[in-house]
């Protein structure tokens, strides 16, 4: 696998486990932040992508899967690796049901963690394209007249042009500008582009809002 | 003539068997034939088996001495104060329908019941009050009638006596008088009779339940320990059928030794000083096996205090012995399991103690392999590796050695184990850190014992976490006073209930089941399993362990114990 670059976030009360963390990844050329606390890391700013979590599931005050939960409602799509002292198979279950990337019980193997970081930084960064793209598209979106907009809803659903015309007034003629109009816009290459754009707009705005970058 | 019992007779309390004849009056009863006859009635009535044959040959005689007609004799109900027909000469079914209950006072013998006295209607014809029966009669085809009321010899009525005549007839003084000795001594007697047979059915009856009773062996001794009753129950139990039983000793149910050692007579012994006795042990059946036995021996009492003999009531505590094993089996289970519990949670917690200082040791020398694979060998880094992985290893050692003291093979037995005497015990040994950190100690265990049944160690396990908690707590407060509360108190009866309270800082109440838990030892050091052991243990022994606290300000943790029962408290 090709190295990514990108920064690990470490959260441990056990020292000796971050330092010896530290010092791994620092070889491997990954930047490494650790932090005892939960809470630490949650009031910590986000470096920028790709970053990964490894997160002790074991925390004082707020257990692992707690910060799981709270990344997830504040919209933070980091991928999270948990690595825990003694695991057991109801936990795990919960972690990965709740979109974890990975977990791992101590002693893990270095190159096991390293493997799930790498494989983390890319689904990080896939994501991260991701967000970028439909936000350029509702930025386009918002450059739409209210007219265009009713013709993109209509077109999307397979209507013809005179089914159009006939439903919002314009002629024909009209409604066809419309549509060239939004397909420029849109940066759509064709029809079929643009009912996946549509799709991709509409999934977006039924979840939450885009995240902090 | 009226007569009444008491103006007759002067009869002295007579013996059975003999008849006693006073003189009446002027007149001499002297008449040989009838004397003879009613000789004959007192000998029959006597050896006599059953009510109705008497009751006849009461009757035969009254009419002999009468030379009557007719006549019948009428059993007086006290309850219902009313007289039936129990015996009759010469009457046909009607006259018996007609008089076959009598509570009122216009026939002859209605007027003899409620007056207690001899009643004579010379002719019925002419007796106004005798109307209602006037056809009756007619048909029965009598005139005169007298009725004689029959009378225990305590003066109760048993009946009344009547003789009836086809003419109308007064019955002569003298016949008169034979009659009162008949009716005298028939009324005796047939009272007796009477209630022979009420005893005899009741026995009967008493017998048939106490034969029945198959679930219970009762067994009836004379006053020197012979079998005189056996009942269904007893054949049951033990296997003998009363003919192998009656007349033996009862000692044949008690082993040798017992036997040899007297025994089975102390016990009766025992039994007749305090008028009963109960006891437990094994006894023998006829077939040489063995079974535990609650024995029941009452002693029998003639009115006259004389003892009469014994009664035993057996019965077989098999069945009850052995749910009461089942039950000891079940609560040794159920310590099994707890204590099962509290070790996988000691195992969950070697798990953790164990692997994080593994994964230091692991991710170390993972860094320490890329290193030598990049050829950065950077001296201070390797250093810095090497020293980390020792002192992991050397952590992860001792936590093995921590936990291997607390799981330490526990073969020491249960004992009756007094917790006040546990709580000193750890307090004199915290007394110089108490001093020394200048907290204030309270102690209030009052005067009672409160014994329960344990292993010391754990016990002194839990007291010790918690004082020692207690202080660890109260050595953070700067500000505030330090103290430390030890107390004991009743809960619920048979029940102890251990108080440590300390003034330190508490924490979030929300958390208090959250402490409980296993590895939220907030200690640096602490293998934070104390308070989750603690619980388990005294869980284990039926109790619970809880805390509550006021944040800031003390916090409390109970633990109660359920008592040995004898050494209930009772403050």
């Amino acid at each position: 696998m090709a190295e990514v670059r990108g920064t690990v976030l470490v959260v441990d009360d056990e020292p000796s486990v971050c330092v010896a963390l530290k010092r791994l990844f620092r070889l491997d050329g990954i930047d490494a932040q650790t932090f005892s606390s939960p809470v630490e890391f949650l009031k910590a700013k986000l470096p920028n992508p790709p970053t990964c979590l490894v997160l002790d599931v074991c925390l004082p005050g707020l257990d692992g899967l707690a910060v799981q939960q709270h990344l997830i409602q504040a919209g933070a799509d980091l991928p999270i690796i948990f690595i825990t002292g003694h695991g057991d198979i109801p936990m795990s279950v919960r972690a990965m049901k709740a979109g974890a990337l990975d977990f791992l019980t101590k002693p893990f193997r270095g190159e096991e963690l390293l493997h799930a970081i790498r494989r983390g930084f890319q689904v990080h960064a896939a994501r991260e394209r991701d967000r970028a793209a439909v936000s350029e598209l509702q930025r386009r979106h918002i450059t739409l007249t209210a007219r265009e907009r009713q013709v993109f809803e209509l077109v999307v659903e397979g209507c013809s042009n005179r089914q159009i015309s006939e439903t919002l007034g314009p002629a024909i003629k009209t409604v066809k500008i419309h549509r060239s109009r939004v397909m420029e816009k849109m940066g759509a290459s064709s029809l079929a582009n643009l009912v996946k754009i549509a799709e991709k707009l509409k999934a977006v705005s039924s979840t939450l809002p885009p995240s902090r970058t | 003539m009226q007569v009444g019992p008491s103006r007759c007779m002067n009869l002295p309390k007579a013996r059975p068997g003999s008849v006693a004849i006073g003189h009446c009056g002027s007149e001499t009863v002297s008449t040989a034939v009838p004397i003879g006859r009613l000789y004959q009635l007192f000998s029959q009535l006597i050896s006599s088996r059953g009510l109705h044959p008497l009751l006849d040959e009461v009757l035969d005689v009254a009419m002999e001495l009468q030379k009557a007609d007719f006549g019948n004799i009428q059993l007086y109900d006290p309850n219902t104060r009313s007289l039936t027909i129990v015996a009759h000469r010469g009457f046909r079914k009607n006259f018996l329908k007609h008089f076959r209950r009598i509570d009122d006072g216009s026939s002859a013998y209605g007027r003899a019941m409620f007056t207690r006295t001899r009643v004579i209607i010379e002719d019925v014809k002419s007796d106004h009050e005798f109307g209602p029966h006037l056809r009756a009669a007619a048909t029965a085809g009598f005139r005169g009638v007298q009725s004689t009321p029959l009378f225990n010899w305590g003066g109760a009525l048993i009946g009344i006596m009547s003789t009836h005549f086809r003419q109308p007839h007064r019955p002569s003084p003298r016949e008169l008088n034979l009659t009162d000795i008949c009716a005298k001594i028939a009324g005796e007697l047939i009272a007796r009779k009477q209630s022979e047979d009420r005893m005899r059915k009741s026995e009967e009856r008493l017998r048939l339940m106490v034969e029945g009773i198959k679930d219970y062996a009762l067994c009836g001794l004379n006053s020197s320990g012979r079998i005189n009753y056996w009942n269904k129950g007893a054949e049951r139990l033990f296997g003998y059928s009363p003919g192998d039983v009656l007349g033996a000793h009862f000692s044949l149910f008690y082993d040798n030794d017992d036997k040899e050692k007297g025994v089975p007579l102390e016990i009766l012994q025992l039994a007749r000083r305090n008028g009963r006795f109960e006891t437990q042990g094994l006894r023998f059946r006829k077939d040489g096996s063995s079974f535990p036995a609650s024995v029941l021996i009452t002693v029998l009492q003639r009115p006259d205090g004389r003892g009469e003999g014994f009664s035993t009531l057996v019965h077989d505590l098999t069945e009850q012995r052995r749910i009461e094993q089942a039950i000891e089996t079940t609560r040794a289970d159920l310590a099994h399991v707890a204590r099962l519990r509290a070790i996988s949670t000691v195992a969950g917690v070697i798990s953790h103690e164990i692997n994080q200082p593994l994964a230091t040791i692991q991710t170390n020398a993972d860094a320490l392999t890329s290193m030598l694979r990049r050829n950065q060998l950077d001296l201070g880094e390797l250093k810095g590796i090497v020293v980390d992985i020792v002192k992991a290893g050397r952590k992860a050692s001792n936590s093995v050695d921590r936990v291997r003291a607390l799981l330490s093979k526990n073969t020491s037995k249960e004992t009756d184990v007094d917790i006040h005497e546990v709580i000193r015990e750890i307090l004199t040994l915290v007394s110089p850190v108490l001093e020394d950190r200048h907290i204030a100690t309270e102690v209030n265990l009052g005067s009672q014992c409160a014994v329960v049944k344990a292993r010391k160690a754990e016990l002194r396990f839990v007291v010790n976490t918690l004082v020692t908690n207690a202080i660890e707590a109260v050595s953070e407060t700067t500000g505030g006073p330090r103290s430390l509360f030890v107390r004991s108190l009743c809960g619920q009866p048979g029940e102890a209930v251990i108080v440590v309270q300390d003034s330190g800082p508490g924490f979030d109440p929300r958390n208090s089941e959250l402490i409980f838990e296993p590895l939220s030892s907030s200690k640096p050091h602490g293998l934070g399993l104390g308070l989750a052991i603690s619980r388990a243990i005294v869980e284990t022994y039926g109790g619970r362990l809880w805390v509550t606290c006021s944040p800031g300000k003390s916090t409390t943790f109970q633990f109660s114990l359920p008592l040995l029962l004898r050494s209930m408290c009772n403050g």
